[in-house]
C-alpha cells in the first residue's frame, strides 16, 4: 500500500517537474510551452487581436490634451491632436500598435544588438554594424540633440507613445514573432529612431567604390577598371535637364590589361579579412550587380502648364528591398492651424518621410552618392594597434570595447573597435584601413523632416532640407502654386587631389582628409525647367558635357539611365498629363534597355548569315525576338522578354568572363549594362574575344549570336518548348516579398511581376527588390492623392490589413487617400476604428 | 441517481475551474488548481479513487483548454493561425493541437496526484501540531 503510494507520488512528481520545466523554460529553439500554448494569453490569442476594436480608449501620461485617432478602411490612422508634440506621441502609439515587432527588430539590426533577440544568428550583422561605427554614431548624434532639447522633443514624445502602447498592450496583442522567440517587447528609447535612420544610410549610402575597383584592377588592370566603372555615365539623361536626351558618350574601353599587383594585394587582403561567408555574399552581389542588386527609385513631377487640369502633379516610387510588413507605414497627422501632413513613415521614425501637406508634395530617389572612403593607415602594432601615424607623429586610437549578448543575457562575443580621427579602423589582411563615412556624422535628419511637414512652397521645403545630410537624396518637390523642383541633397565630401573617391587614400597625411562638404548652393538643382517636367531614377544628376559651372564629384558608375530615358520619353510625349496617366506610367512595361540591345542581336543574326543561323532553334529565336514588343507583360505570347533576358545573361557572362577569378567562379564585379551598351559600339574590342578560344578572335556579332543561341537552348531546357506561351514572362520572373523570418506562411512569394529589369517598375533576379511605395499627388485647391504599397498596415499576419494592399499593388492600381482636416470629415462608414488617447491625471 | 451524475458533474465543475484559473492566472492556473483539487479530494478516498480523481483533473484540464480554444476559434481566425504555426514550427496540425491539450492534461494529472498523495501527510502534520 505504502509502496504503491510512493511509486505513484514519484511518477507524479517526475511528470509535474518535467511538465513545469517544458512549460516554464525554453527548450532549444522552442519557447516555454506554458505561456506559448496558453489559449487565453498565449500564441492562440494572437488571432483574437488581428483586427482593431471598433473603439478603444487609453490614458497616456504626459499627453497635453485628448487625441482622436480615426482609422480609415485601409487601416490608415488619421491623428487629430491639439499640439504637435501630442500628434507625434500618438504616432508612436499607433505605429507600435500595428508594427511593434518590426520596430524593435529594425532598431536592433541597426544598433548591433540583434543577437540579444535571436542569438548567434544575429551576431554577424551586429558585428558589421558596430565595426562600421553606426551605433557609436547614433550615441554621438543623441548627445548632440540632447544639447538642444527642443530639437529632440518629438523623438522623445514618440518614444513616450511607443512605451505607452507597450505598457497598455493586452496580452493577446503581443505580436506573434515575440511569442515564437519566447520574448517580451523591449522598451523604446529615443535613440532607436536615430539607429533606424542610420539603418537607411547603411542600406542606401555605403558604396565601396574603392574596393570594387581594386578587385577589378586586380584582374584586368587599372585603366580597364576605370573604364568599366566610369565616373560619368555612358548614357546621359541627367536629372537636371540639359536639353540633350539619351546621349551616348563614345569613350573607348581599354582592352583587359595585366593585373595591377598593388591593388591585387589589397583585393586579396580584403578577401582574406572578409572570410568565406562574406566573400560568398560579395560574390553573389558582384555577379548580380548589374540588374538585380541595385536598389533604384523613380520620381517625377509635371508643372501645372503640362497637366490636363492645370494642377501640379507629383509621382513618387522608391524601390527598396520588399518586405512584409512593409518598410513603410501610412499615417496622417493633423494639428489645426499648424500641421496637416500625410504620407509614409518608417516604423520607429518620428516623422513623415515621403508625403504631402496642403501646399507641397515631396518624394525622393537615392542619389547613389559616393560618401564613403577608405584610408590606408600606418599603425604601431600590426596585431593590436594603439596608435596611428599622421603627418609624421603618432596619435592614439580611440578604442571601444563592443560586447555582444545572447537572448539570456550571456556574453557571446567581444570586439575591440578602434577609431582614427576619420572613423573606424579595420584590419584587412596585413593592412589597416580607416573609413570616413558621412553616415557617421551627427545628422539633424529628423529635424529636417519635421520642418518640411510645415513647408508652404518649394523654397521653404528646400530651405528646411538644407539641414538634411545622409543618405543623400534627389528631393523632388511640387507646390500648389504650380512649381516643381528637384535638388540632389545631402553631404557630398570635397576630397583632396583629383577630388574623386575611387581610390584608397594615404592615411599617413592629413592632406588626404576630406576638405569639407559641397555647399547646398552647389547641389545639382533645377526649378521649373522649360520642358515642364522633372524626373529622377538614380541617374547621374548633371550632364558633365553641358558644364553647369563647376561640377562636384558625387559618385561614379551611375545606374538608372534606362528608366530615365523611358520616363522622359513618356512625359515629353504627353502635354496633358492626368493623375491616371501618372499612375499608368508607374507600372509602364516598356524598356529603353530592350529598345537599345534587341536591334544589336537582330542585326548580328542577320549579318552572321545562313552558316550560323540556319537551324530551327536559331530561326525561331530570331523570329521571337523580332516579334517581341519589348514590353514585360504576361500577355507576351512570343516569350520575347524571357528570351531577351536569357540572352543578356549569356552575353554578360561571356563578355565579362575575364572578371571571373577562375572559369565558372562568380565574377569579382559586373560592369553595368550602360558599360555593355557602350561596348556594343566598339564591335572589335578585345573584350569580345573569348579568352578560352586561343585560335579564334571573336567579335561582337559572334558573341551576340552565340548568346542568343545559348539562351534559346537554356530556356528549352529549363521551361520546355516555347509553344503554348510556355515562355511567358510571369513564368520566368516572380516577385517575392519575404517576412523577416522568411517563413512561407508569413511571406507572399511567387507573385506576378509588373515589369522587368530596368523598367519603371523593375523586377529582376530573385524578385526581392521593387516598388515599395507608389504615390501620386495632385496639388489642386483641395489636394488629392492616391497611393499604395505591397502589404498592409498591420504587422499581425491574421489581420486583413496584413496584405490587403497587395492585390491593387500587383495590378498597378492605387488607393484614393482620405484627407480629412477634422474628425467629422471622415464619415462613420469610412471609419473602421477609433482610438481616443486621453491624458492620465 | 445522485451517484450516477456525480462524476460528470465534477468533470464539468473542474473544467470550469480550470478555464477560470487559466483566464485569471495563465497556464500556471492549471497545476495550481489541480493541486488544490488533489488536496481537497483526498479525504476518505482509497488508492483507486485517488487515481480516478487525478485522471478527472487531467481530462478536465484538456477539456477546459479545448473549450477556450473553441471560443477563440468562434470569434477569431484560429485556423489561419494554425496554418502559420504549422509552417513555422514544422509540426503537423494534429500534433500541435495534441501538445496544446496534452500539456495542461499532464500538468493537471500530476499536480492532482501529488496533491492527493501528500494530503494525508499534511493533515497528519496539522493534527500532531
Amino acid at each position: 500500500m505504502i509502496a504503491g503510494r510512493t511509486l505513484r507520488l514519484g511518477a507524479a512528481v517526475l511528470m509535474l517537474a518535467g511538465g513545469l520545466a517544458v512549460a516554464a523554460r525554453p527548450t532549444g529553439p522552442v519557447p516555454p510551452l506554458g505561456p506559448f500554448l496558453d489559449p487565453v494569453h498565449g500564441v492562440w490569442a494572437v488571432a483574437t487581436s488581428a483586427e482593431l476594436p471598433r473603439w478603444h480608449r487609453a490614458r497616456v501620461l504626459s499627453l497635453h490634451a485628448a487625441v482622436d485617432v480615426r482609422y480609415d478602411r485601409l487601416g490608415v490612422p488619421h491623428i487629430f491632436a491639439t499640439t504637435e508634440r501630442d500628434a507625434y506621441l500618438a504616432l508612436g502609439y499607433v505605429v507600435a500598435r500595428d508594427r511593434l515587432f518590426q520596430m524593435e527588430l529594425q532598431a536592433r539590426a541597426a544598433s548591433g544588438t540583434l543577437s540579444e533577440m535571436v542569438g548567434q544568428l544575429g551576431l554577424d550583422r551586429d558585428r558589421e554594424m558596430r565595426r562600421l561605427g553606426l551605433p557609436r554614431a547614433a550615441e554621438q548624434a543623441l548627445a548632440a540633440l540632447q544639447a538642444s532639447p527642443s530639437r529632440f522633443e518629438m523623438a522623445q514624445a514618440y518614444a513616450v507613445g511607443v512605451n505607452a502602447w507597450i505598457d497598455a498592450m493586452p496580452a493577446a496583442a503581443v505580436p506573434l514573432e515575440y511569442r515564437l522567440l519566447g520574448r517580451r517587447p523591449a522598451r523604446w528609447a529615443p535613440i532607436n529612431s536615430l539607429h533606424l535612420l542610420n539603418y537607411m544610410s547603411w542600406l542606401l549610402a555605403r558604396d565601396d567604390e574603392e574596393l570594387l575597383r581594386a578587385r577589378v584592377a586586380a584582374r584586368v588592370g587599372r585603366a580597364a577598371a576605370d573604364a568599366l566603372f566610369p565616373v560619368h555615365a555612358q548614357i546621359q539623361e541627367p536629372i537636371v535637364p540639359s536639353g540633350r536626351h539619351a546621349v551616348m558618350t563614345d569613350v573607348p574601353i581599354p582592352p583587359p590589361g595585366p593585373p595591377d599587383t598593388i591593388l591585387a594585394g589589397i583585393a586579396r587582403d580584403v578577401a582574406l579579412a572578409d572570410g568565406p561567408v562574406q566573400n560568398a555574399a560579395d560574390a553573389a552581389d558582384a555577379a548580380d550587380r548589374d540588374d538585380a542588386a541595385i536598389l533604384g527609385s523613380n520620381n517625377w513631377a509635371v508643372a501645372s502648364r503640362r497637366t490636363a487640369a492645370g494642377h501640379t502633379l507629383l509621382a513618387g516610387d522608391p524601390h527598396l528591398d520588399l518586405s512584409i510588413p512593409s518598410i513603410w507605414y501610412q499615417a496622417h497627422l493633423v494639428v489645426p492651424g499648424t500641421l496637416n501632413v500625410q504620407g509614409v513613415t518608417i516604423p520607429g521614425a518620428p516623422a513623415v518621410i515621403i508625403g504631402f501637406n496642403q501646399d507641397v508634395a515631396w518624394t525622393f530617389t537615392n542619389v547613389e552618392a559616393d560618401v564613403l572612403d577608405h584610408f590606408a593607415e600606418v599603425v604601431d602594432d600590426s596585431a593590436s594597434p594603439t596608435r596611428y601615424k599622421l603627418d609624421g607623429a603618432w596619435h592614439p586610437l580611440v578604442q571601444r570595447i563592443e560586447r555582444y549578448f545572447g537572448p539570456a543575457g550571456e556574453e557571446i562575443a567581444v570586439d575591440t573597435v578602434r577609431y582614427t580621427h576619420r572613423g573606424p579602423l579595420h584590419n584587412v589582411g596585413s593592412r589597416w584601413l580607416s573609413t570616413r563615412w558621412t553616415a557617421l556624422d551627427p545628422s539633424p535628419t529628423v529635424d529636417a523632416f519635421l520642418k518640411v511637414a510645415h513647408a508652404k512652397s518649394i523654397s521653404e521645403f528646400e530651405r528646411a532640407m538644407e539641414e538634411y545630410l545622409v543618405p543623400a537624396q534627389n528631393m523632388l518637390v511640387a507646390d500648389r502654386a504650380g512649381s516643381i523642383a528637384i535638388r540632389s541633397t545631402g553631404h557630398f565630401p570635397i576630397r583632396a587631389g583629383d577630388g574623386l573617391g575611387t581610390e584608397i587614400r594615404d592615411g599617413t597625411t592629413s592632406a588626404s582628409d576630406w576638405r569639407g562638404y559641397v555647399a547646398p548652393a552647389d547641389y545639382p538643382h533645377s526649378v521649373d525647367p522649360s520642358q515642364g517636367f522633372l524626373a529622377s531614377t538614380n541617374q547621374e544628376p548633371t550632364d558633365p558635357a553641358t558644364g553647369h559651372g563647376h561640377l562636384p564629384y558625387l559618385g561614379s558608375d551611375w545606374p538608372g539611365a534606362w528608366r530615365a530615358v523611358r520616363i522622359n520619353e513618356l512625359l515629353s510625349n504627353d502635354s496633358a498629363v492626368t493623375p491616371e496617366t501618372m499612375r499608368r506610367f508607374q507600372t509602364d512595361r516598356g524598356s529603353a534597355r530592350a529598345d537599345y540591345f534587341v536591334p544589336f542581336f537582330l542585326a548580328a543574326a542577320r549579318r552572321a548569315g545562313v552558316a550560323h543561323t540556319d537551324t530551327p532553334s536559331m530561326r525561331d529565336a530570331i523570329r521571337r525576338l523580332a516579334a517581341w514588343d519589348r514590353r514585360y507583360t504576361s500577355g507576351d505570347t512570343v516569350g520575347g522578354a524571357a528570351l531577351f533576358e536569357a540572352a543578356m545573361s549569356e552575353l554578360t557572362d561571356r563578355v565579362w568572363a575575364r572578371l571571373e577569378p577562375a572559369p565558372g567562379e562568380p565574377r569579382v564585379a559586373t560592369p553595368s549594362s550602360l558599360t555593355l551598351a557602350a561596348l556594343m559600339r566598339q564591335p572589335r574590342s578585345q573584350w569580345w574575344d573569348d579568352p578560352a578560344t586561343t585560335s579564334v578572335v571573336e567579335t561582337r556579332d559572334d558573341v551576340l549570336v552565340a548568346s542568343l543561341a545559348a539562351a534559346y537552348d537554356t530556356l528549352v531546357h529549363e521551361l520546355g518548348p516555347p509553344a503554348h506561351r510556355g515562355w511567358r514572362w510571369d513564368r520566368v520572373q516572380h516577385v517575392n516579398i519575404y517576412h523577416q523570418f522568411r517563413y512561407a506562411s508569413l511571406s507572399r512569394i511567387g507573385l506576378p511581376p509588373q515589369g522587368g529589369p530596368h523598367t519603371l517598375s523593375p523586377t529582376s533576379g530573385t524578385g526581392v527588390h521593387g516598388s515599395s511605395w507608389r504615390m501620386v499627388v495632385e496639388l489642386a485647391d483641395t489636394v488629392r492623392a492616391w497611393a499604395t504599397y505591397p502589404g498592409g498596415q498591420s504587422g499581425n499576419p491574421l489581420s486583413r490589413h496584413y496584405d490587403d494592399k497587395l492585390a491593387r499593388w500587383m495590378a498597378g492600381e492605387l488607393d484614393s487617400l482620405a484627407t480629412p482636416s477634422r474628425p467629422s470629415d471622415l464619415s462613420e462608414a469610412d471609419t473602421e476604428s477609433r482610438l481616443t488617447l486621453e491624458p492620465a491625471r | 441517481m445522485m451517484k450516477r451524475w456525480r462524476w460528470p458533474a465534477r468533470l464539468a465543475l473542474l473544467t470550469a475551474a480550470f478555464a477560470s484559473a487559466t483566464i485569471a492566472l495563465g497556464w500556471w492556473g492549471v497545476p495550481a488548481a489541480a493541486l488544490v483539487w488533489g488536496l481537497l479530494s483526498a479525504g476518505g478516498l482509497d488508492g483507486e479513487q485517488l487515481d480516478r480523481a487525478a485522471l478527472l483533473a487531467g481530462a478536465a484540464a484538456a477539456l477546459a483548454w479545448s473549450a477556450l480554444l473553441c471560443a477563440e476559434a468562434w470569434r477569431a481566425p484560429v485556423a489561419g493561425l494554425l496554418h502559420i504555426l504549422v509552417d513555422v514550427m514544422r509540426v503537423p496540425a494534429p500534433g500541435l493541437l495534441a501538445v496544446t491539450l496534452f500539456l495542461p492534461s499532464a500538468l493537471a494529472w500530476s499536480a492532482a496526484t501529488v496533491g492527493a498523495t501528500i494530503a494525508p501527510t499534511i493533515t497528519q502534520v496539522f493534527v500532531v501540531r
